[in-house]
């Protein structure tokens, strides 16, 4: 039997939701909107309000001087100093909001959790999971799109791994991105041999069937890789150019139970400016420290 | 007003009593059905779903037996309401956008019984976690809140709710194995 910890709870009652639902706090709610519920359930006519009419335009007016000073404030700070990013974060133009969209999820793929965040970049580079793993240098051009951050459900997966997914556009073209994976893994990724370029091979990641280009010459697959091993050479090896000039990187790094991975596919990108994303990490920097 | 004067007042004066519950739950059932739905229905939808979950509570309050509160009693509704929006909802989502439809199986008493165990140990377990991180896992995977609404309410930092909701996940799986 295979069930999701969601699913598992849509089973509870009242009883032992009880403390919980305790602590749920209410949303805000107007009184049109009381007034236009009531109304449906038990028919027009049937709202009363419950306070004498003095008592309804004090509030209004109160909320009426709030707003002045609500826009005299917002207006003040569009004209400041945009807040300061914490350091270490990438300064990225975020010409889009932090737009939230997985398929696992927003399915019912009951191997996820429903649940989910869209955290800021603040947030990501401050993750004490991940945040470490995540290359502090860019390459040039990309802009902040999306973010996810998610559990495995735990009744599904023998581990509740977690799993983090942060995307940057770097052209105009829809495939134009650079993602950022990191997910913690079981040790199934034992890279025996870090010369045999056969242990490197995770999964097969692009080909070019997969990306719907036509006169693709080779086909890419994700290269994985212990961080010791990473060489600017060997990141070069994982950068492909197709022949109608479409490029894709990937590599994917090893760090004890976590499993990093950049995807990039755009405009043919500088092997050296990728290497230098790569060991920017505050984890490559540590690493290099202990040596 | 308390929970016995309200069953009072819906009893004596069913009308004043419902818009009496409107009033007092109104915000409570419109937080459960805006976490659940805000991703996938739009504002008039919400209100829909935050409507029937009162007509429900209404054509049901003759068979209410009060085993626990109103509040309480109307969470659950209001969830399962918006639940039901929800399978509605993805019901008419084209396949070929990537999603799976969930499609009851064949009844299975053995199975309904099984479930009912891992329930009761998912409760025990989440007791024996304690508040707040069993307060985060039911707000995260019952009513579906989202880290930033938990945050807000608990007084937390988005991240600190995240990594706290990753450890209690992990909690709960070695005690449910335990339990096994």
């Amino acid at each position: 039997m295979k069930t999701s910890l969601t699913s598992l709870l849509d089973l509870a009652d009242e009883s032992q939701l009880g403390e919980y639902v305790e602590t749920i706090d209410p949303d805000r709610v107007a009184g049109r909107t009381v007034r236009r519920i009531t109304e449906r359930v038990l028919g027009p006519g049937q709202y009363k309000s419950s306070r004498p009419a003095l008592n309804r335009w004090i509030p209004a007016a109160s909320a009426a001087v709030c707003a002045i000073v609500l826009i005299a404030v917002a207006v003040n700070t569009l004209h400041s100093d945009p807040d300061p990013v914490l350091s270490g974060v990438p300064s990225v133009p975020r010409d889009s909001a932090q737009i939230f969209y997985h398929d696992n999820v927003t399915g019912s793929d009951p191997g996820y959790v429903p649940a989910y965040s869209s955290p800021s970049l603040e947030e990501i580079y401050g993750d004490p999971l991940f945040g470490y793993l995540l290359p502090r240098k860019l390459l040039s051009g990309c802009r902040s799109y999306k973010s996810y951050l998610t559990e495995e459900d735990p009744v599904v997966h023998s581990r509740a791994r977690a799993y983090l997914s942060v995307s940057f556009k770097t052209g105009s073209e829809p495939w134009d991105s650079l993602e950022i994976k990191v997910s913690e893994h079981d040790g199934a990724f034992s890279l025996l041999d870090p010369n045999d370029p056969g242990t490197y091979r995770l999964s097969l990641y692009y080909g070019p069937e997969a990306s719907g280009r036509v006169g693709a010459d080779r086909p890419a697959v994700f290269g994985c890789f212990y961080p010791d091993d990473i060489t600017r050479e060997i990141i070069a090896e994982r950068i492909y150019v197709f022949s109608d000039g479409l490029c894709k990187a990937a590599v994917a790094l090893v760090y004890g139970d976590r499993i990093l991975s950049y995807g990039y596919t755009g405009d043919p990108v500088d092997p050296d400016e990728f290497y230098e994303m790569i060991v920017s990490s505050n984890a490559f920097a540590e690493m290099n420290a202990s040596k | 007003m308390n929970d016995e004067e309200l069953l009072v007042l819906l009893k004596t004066d069913p009308d004043a009593g419902m818009a009496k519950v409107i009033r007092l739950y109104a915000g409570l059932v419109s937080g459960i059905v805006r976490s659940r739905l805000s991703e996938h229905c739009t504002s008039s939808e919400i209100e829909d779903c935050v409507t029937d979950v009162f007509i429900g509570f209404h054509s049901g309050i003759r068979s209410f037996i009060p085993k626990t509160s109103v509040k309480n009693y109307l969470a659950v509704i209001a969830r399962n309401t918006a639940g039901m929006y929800l399978r509605n909802r993805l019901k008419t989502v084209p396949l070929d956008e990537g999603f799976i439809l969930d499609l009851p199986d064949e009844h299975d008493v053995g199975e309904e019984v099984e479930k009912k165990r891992l329930l009761d140990a998912v409760f025990r377990a989440l007791s024996a976690i304690g508040h707040p991180d069993s307060d985060i896992l039911i707000r995260k995977y019952y009513f579906g809140q989202s880290s930033k609404r938990i945050a807000a309410s608990l007084k937390m930092s988005v991240t600190n709710v995240d990594t706290r909701s990753h450890r209690a996940l992990k909690r709960l799986k070695e005690m449910l194995e335990e339990e096994e």
